[in-house]
């Protein structure tokens, strides 16, 4: 039997009935988008590598698929994650001073699959605001991702609440070179404790004591009391706390479930540190939707790398 | 990043994912025709395209296509009665 029509693995045909109702949650997302204000951008499927992977991280670089340009002989790069691209956009071509809203709907291809049932051509929608510092911005983006899951039809929506200025609270006033500051997230990312202890050995003791208790630090409100007594007593780290508690208003309002959880590791330990690279705002939101597979009765998650889970960030 | 340091907030999701796990609105079934020659100036094309601006999805039969297992779903027909074209049931 002829094997010339298998595709590669990871990768599939979209049959009519899923392709409809893709397009329509595509539409969907657009319409919603730009009913905001987002303006819809389209960036090409390929750039040269050093522009794709400009202040992205090694894991962005795995994902991409690489290829020459037969014109030029330079390297190209197969986009793995938009969101750099929309960065670029938004930096060079339209240069604007002011705040800029920008949406973005298209494949993308990984190299790699996120994860055992991940596809490598995911469709990602993506929202962008940018030029705002203000928390209003966070609170517009997760105002979308909320509206689009439940117009959509998902319920039991989780959001989680982080906030990067605890880690880099913990940090501050210690001579790290990037590197290690990298190791030192990726330990938390994968709530490494054994690795963390080890990179953190040369640390004041409050501080590797501190970067231990944040493995633990998940959950309700109680978390925040608890990050209190267990953290040092810094000004950004107090600051952050106290934001955190007082933060949520619309999430309240719709009665979802809020949890904190003080470091922020699934999007740094599965996607890239592109996406955090240019996202400036210390406040990190995601939202994790949480459905209960029928047939399995395993509990399922959505991401945004193939994993079902939905990221809100900054 | 890319020479200017700008505040940036976001999200993206995968929309291939969040199909797998959730059940958007059926789309509604569609209303066919029956390609008659002979017919195209009696008002079927005028019909057929009033329809579809109105939303609806037509599917033109060919003159010797089977309806049995008719693809996209139509549960209406549009047909010719007494030099007017309705639709009905199928």
């Amino acid at each position: 039997m002829s094997r010339a029509w298998l595709l590669p693995e990871h990768i599939a045909d979209v049959l009519p009935s899923e392709a409809r109702h893709v397009e329509a949650f595509r539409r969907q997302l657009l319409d919603m988008a730009q009913q905001r204000g987002f303006e819809l951008v389209i960036p090409p499927m390929l750039e040269h590598v050093e522009s794709l992977l400009s202040g992205t991280g090694q894991a962005l670089d795995l994902m991409t698929f690489k290829l020459v340009d037969q014109l030029s002989g330079r390297l190209l790069g197969l986009r793995a994650d938009t969101t750099p691209q929309v960065a670029r956009i938004d930096a060079h071509l339209l240069n604007r001073e002011g705040v800029t809203r920008l949406c973005y709907c298209g494949p993308v291809l990984h190299a790699r699959p996120a994860g055992l049932q991940s596809s490598r051509e995911p469709l990602q929608f993506g929202a962008e605001i940018y030029g705002y510092q203000g928390l209003e911005a966070d609170l517009e983006v997760q105002e979308l991702a909320i509206d689009a899951l439940t117009e959509m039809g998902a319920d039991g929506l989780t959001v989680d609440l982080s906030d990067a200025r605890v880690v880099r609270g913990l940090f501050a006033g210690f001579p790290l070179d990037a590197q290690g500051v990298t190791d030192l997230v990726q330990a938390l990312s994968v709530k490494d404790a054994s690795a963390l202890k080890t990179l953190s050995k040369n640390l004041p003791a409050d501080v590797r004591d501190g970067l231990l208790a944040l493995l633990k630090l998940f959950g309700g409100e109680e978390v925040l009391d608890e990050a209190r007594r267990l953290l040092p007593d810094r000004a950004a780290i107090v600051r952050a706390l106290d934001e955190l508690r007082c933060w949520p208003p619309i999430s309240r309002r719709r009665f979802l479930i809020l949890k904190w959880v003080l470091i922020w590791v699934k999007r740094v330990a599965t996607l890239t540190t592109a996406a955090h690279a240019f996202r400036s705002t210390p406040l990190r939101l995601g939202m994790h939707w949480h459905a209960v597979d029928a047939t399995t009765r395993s509990e399922r998650c959505l991401d945004a790398t193939g994993r079902p889970w939905v990221s809100v960030l900054t | 990043m890319f020479g200017r340091n700008r505040p940036a907030v976001g999200f993206s999701l995968d929309v291939k994912v969040l199909t797998d796990h959730l059940n958007p609105t059926m789309a509604a079934p569609g209303i066919q025709v029956r390609w008659q020659e002979g017919k195209l100036g009696s008002g079927m094309r005028a019909a057929i395209r009033h329809l579809r601006r109105a939303g609806e999805q037509v599917v033109v039969i060919f003159p010797d296509e089977s309806t049995a297992q008719c693809h996209p779903a139509c549960d209406r027909e549009l047909i010719e009665v007494d030099g007017q074209w309705v639709v009905r049931a199928l």
